[in-house]
């Protein structure tokens, strides 16, 4: 850059403004900090803890996307509307607490109740989701190399025979207006269901080892470099569609899933801008996909409603639910910047997974979520899953189909 | 601001009656970052005074300009000096172009020492981008102005009042199949409004004009004036309905000084513009209806600014010369200015003159420095 020499005229007008600027505003400054802030003070309810060390309290920011932390149970931050966490240690063992939409107008109390962190109970869990599909070198979208990765993150060798495979019905990044018909804290509205086949010995999964499930189990390669080999998956699922204008790919070598529900009548795409939330469940024993469907009370009319500047106004949706007491693992996912919601009970996950601030974000593709590795142990990868996804899962990794396979 | 006023009245009380048509064209760098690195563009411009009758005088301008800025980065907006710092801002940027209809109007009548004015003024404005993201801004400025004032002897004093409404509409669309890029509102200097950044594309400024000015002229002798200017605006985005999320209030005051001869003139004006802005604060959401918490002061800057004018008319032979030099200063862009202008009018027949008028800028930034040529040309009679 060239240096800035002041001429004649100039230095003629910083004299001229100077004084005039000294006459008529004396006080002339420059501000900039002028946010209002106030000071929120948590009551931390911890029954049957007796000491609670290492204390984090966190207020985030939910309209800048920010957060604040602290030490202590008491935090100042700017005025506005909060989610506040707490995570401490409780007679030694992690303990959480959550509270959702604070408002923090003036000075304020906030009573919270502390909970210890699940540990994982040694069960399946979905350890890497990439639903975005890739972008081809010609700069076009390619989507049929989606995958799930399985893994199992217990002690012992599991059988996946069973386990289902599950999209929310509802959307994380479109909030309904529940009221009295809140069903979450009981149910996971699905709108896709594909389950594991097997009898219940077919396909043993070792510790740390995991399942690859493909959109369409094939060498994605030969059509897009930037895409993955998927034909080695262990499964992959298949529909049969009504319409030759969508139709799906078989890999006779490779198992497909058993699809029990989806609400397209023709090929199932797991939302590609990441505003569904994904579970794993197992129906209970005896339980066989015949009865659940025959079930009419795991078939729910619920209403909700729609509020907009011309009023609020009724509506009504059905969908299938699958209990809560069913779900293996829950994995919310939403935008970053998008999220309006928690599909699913927050005691299943209190948080959400994303690889890109925005659905529509341009550069999502190739991206997947990635549950973070908690411990090796023996040789034996252990995976974090403390039902909260926010904090165990890495987010926008670049995918990988065979990251967890030893 | 006060130079704009400054040649309101002044046409009012000391030029006499005659009609300017003239192009000019512009090239140079560009003069900051917002700007893009190169600019370059034209103008078709009428304006004339004409005198009905010893009292009565009607005046009228009318322009057309189109400019293109390449490489522009960052803020889409149009008249982001206006709207700063509540831009809509991407981080590709790109070759943004500029159209502007400017057009005003008015009336003059000086009976009996009393002097007063009423006038017109409208600005439509669209600049756009034809690559992603392709940012679209219509731009409609409207101002109503009236002044009332006394003669005596060679000096005026006058008091004039303003009022206008200003409207924007700032579009960003993607026609790239594989996506967007993150759209961010800004809601300071270097702070997005999280929550509405990314696929909230359609924004709406929504503002209003308002102020006066106490102005002393002479047709020969000392000038002096000050003048108040409010501007306000929300900015609202589009999602099913209209979301405020911040509020600008910018107060401006400023004065002048100077002094007018028949042959030169120079005046020097100093100001400082406050600017106050305010952030709508949302809780929750259903079906994109936000709910507003509540409205909390977030920013808050005073900036000064100043130039010097002086002109100098220097009577030839066969026509004349103009020499005009001035200089600028505008604490928040940071940006130092100096014009250099030399016009030559050139008599061809009877009361028609040619002129010629070319024009050399620097501006000058805290690390950076940018040149511009205008060369002016037309017709006077």
């Amino acid at each position: 850059m060239i240096n800035t020499q002041k001429n004649v005229w100039t230095r003629l007008l910083i004299l001229v403004l100077s004084l005039l600027s000294i006459v008529l505003f004396p006080s002339c400054e420059k501000k900039t900090d002028v946010a209002d802030t106030a000071k929120v003070t948590v009551v931390l309810h911890a029954d049957g803890i007796s000491q609670v060390s290492n204390l984090a309290l966190t207020a985030h920011d939910i309209n800048m996307n920010k957060d604040y932390t602290d030490s202590a149970l008491v935090i100042t931050v700017p005025v506005g509307y909060y989610d506040l966490s707490v995570h401490a240690l409780g007679d030694g063992q992690a303990i959480r607490a959550y509270k959702r939409g604070v408002k923090v107008e003036r000075d304020c109390t906030v009573e919270m109740n502390a909970s210890f962190v699940p540990q994982g109970d040694g069960n399946f869990v979905l350890a890497e989701i990439f639903f975005a599909g890739t972008e081809t070198p010609e700069g076009k979208r390619y989507i049929g190399d989606k995958y799930f990765v399985l893994f199992n993150n217990a002690a012992d060798t599991l059988s996946a025979d069973g386990l289902i495979l599950l999209e929310a019905d509802l959307n994380s990044a479109q909030k309904y207006d529940l009221g009295d018909h809140d069903f979450r804290d009981k149910y996971f509205a699905v709108d896709a269901m594909y389950r594991i086949p097997g009898d219940g010995n077919t396909y043993r999964v070792a510790p740390g080892q995991m399942i690859l499930i493909a959109d369409n189990a094939m060498n994605h390669t030969a059509a897009n470099a930037n895409s993955f080999d998927l034909s080695q998956a262990d499964f992959e699922w298949y529909d049969v569609s009504s319409s030759a204008g969508a139709t799906d790919v078989d890999n006779p070598d490779v198992t497909n899933l058993d699809k029990l529900y989806c609400y397209t009548q023709t090929i199932w795409v797991p939302h590609n801008q990441g505003h569904k939330s994904f579970g794993l469940a197992r129906f209970p024993e005896g339980l066989t996909a015949e009865q659940y469907f025959a079930t009419d009370s795991l078939y729910v009319k619920y209403d909700y409603e729609v509020v907009t500047s011309a009023g609020t106004f009724s509506q009504s949706r059905k969908s299938y639910m699958i209990p809560n007491e069913w779900i293996v693992d829950m994995v919310n996912m939403a935008p970053s910047e998008t999220f309006q919601w928690l599909t699913s009970s927050d005691k299943l996950d209190a948080g959400y997974a994303y690889v890109a601030p925005t659905g529509s974000d341009v550069t999502r593709f190739g991206k997947a979520v990635r549950r973070k590795t908690k411990a090796i142990l023996n040789g034996v990868r252990v995976l974090q899953d403390t039902n909260n996804s926010t904090d165990d899962f890495e987010m926008g990794v670049a995918a990988n189909p065979f990251y967890f396979k030893n | 601001m006060l130079t704009t006023i400054l040649v309101i009245l002044t046409a009012l009380v000391t030029d006499t009656a005659r009609t300017d048509l003239f192009l000019s064209g512009q090239f140079g760098q560009g003069t900051q970052v917002l700007e893009g690195r190169q600019t370059g563009g034209f103008e078709v411009k009428a304006q004339s005074v004409y005198d009905i009758n010893p009292v009565s005088r009607v005046f009228g301008e009318a322009s057309y300009t189109w400019q293109d800025c390449e490489q522009t980065r960052g803020v889409d907006n149009a008249d982001y000096r206006l709207t700063a710092p509540y831009w809509t801002m991407d981080t590709i940027g790109g070759d943004l172009r500029r159209e502007i209809y400017y057009f005003r109007g008015g009336y003059r009548m000086l009976k009996n020492h009393i002097l007063w004015h009423a006038a017109l003024q409208f600005r439509a404005e669209q600049s756009y981008r034809m690559r992603d993201p392709r940012a679209k801004n219509k731009v409609s400025d409207l101002r109503v102005e009236a002044s009332i004032g006394y003669q005596w002897n060679r000096y005026a004093f006058s008091l004039m009042a303003y009022g206008g409404r200003y409207k924007q509409n700032n579009e960003i669309r993607f026609y790239s199949e594989l996506g967007e890029t993150t759209i961010y509102h800004m809601v300071n200097d270097d702070e997005p409004y999280a929550r509405f950044s990314s696929n909230n594309k359609v924004s709406y400024y929504s503002g209003y004009r308002a102020g006066g000015a106490l102005q002393l002229l002479p047709t020969t002798g000392f000038m002096a004036g000050i003048q108040y200017d409010w501007f306000t605006f929300t900015k609202e985005l589009t999602i099913n309905t209209q979301v405020p999320i911040v509020r600008l209030n910018s107060h401006t005051l400023s004065a002048q000084f100077g002094y007018v001869s028949q042959r030169w003139r120079v005046h020097a004006t100093a100001g400082m513009e406050l600017k106050r802005g305010e952030q709508y604060i949302y809780g929750d959401n259903a079906n994109n209806y936000y709910q507003l918490l509540l409205v909390t002061q977030n920013y808050s800057k005073n900036y000064l600014f100043g130039n010097l004018y002086g002109d100098y008319r220097l009577n030839l032979p066969l026509g004349d010369m103009l020499f005009v030099g001035k200089a600028n200063y505008d604490q928040f862009l940071q940006h130092w200015s100096e014009q250099v202008q030399i016009r030559y009018t050139f008599p061809i027949k009877n009361r028609y003159s040619w002129f010629v008028a070319p024009q050399a800028c620097l501006h000058q930034y805290d690390h950076a420095q940018a040149w511009q040529i205008i060369l002016a040309t037309g017709l006077t009679f």
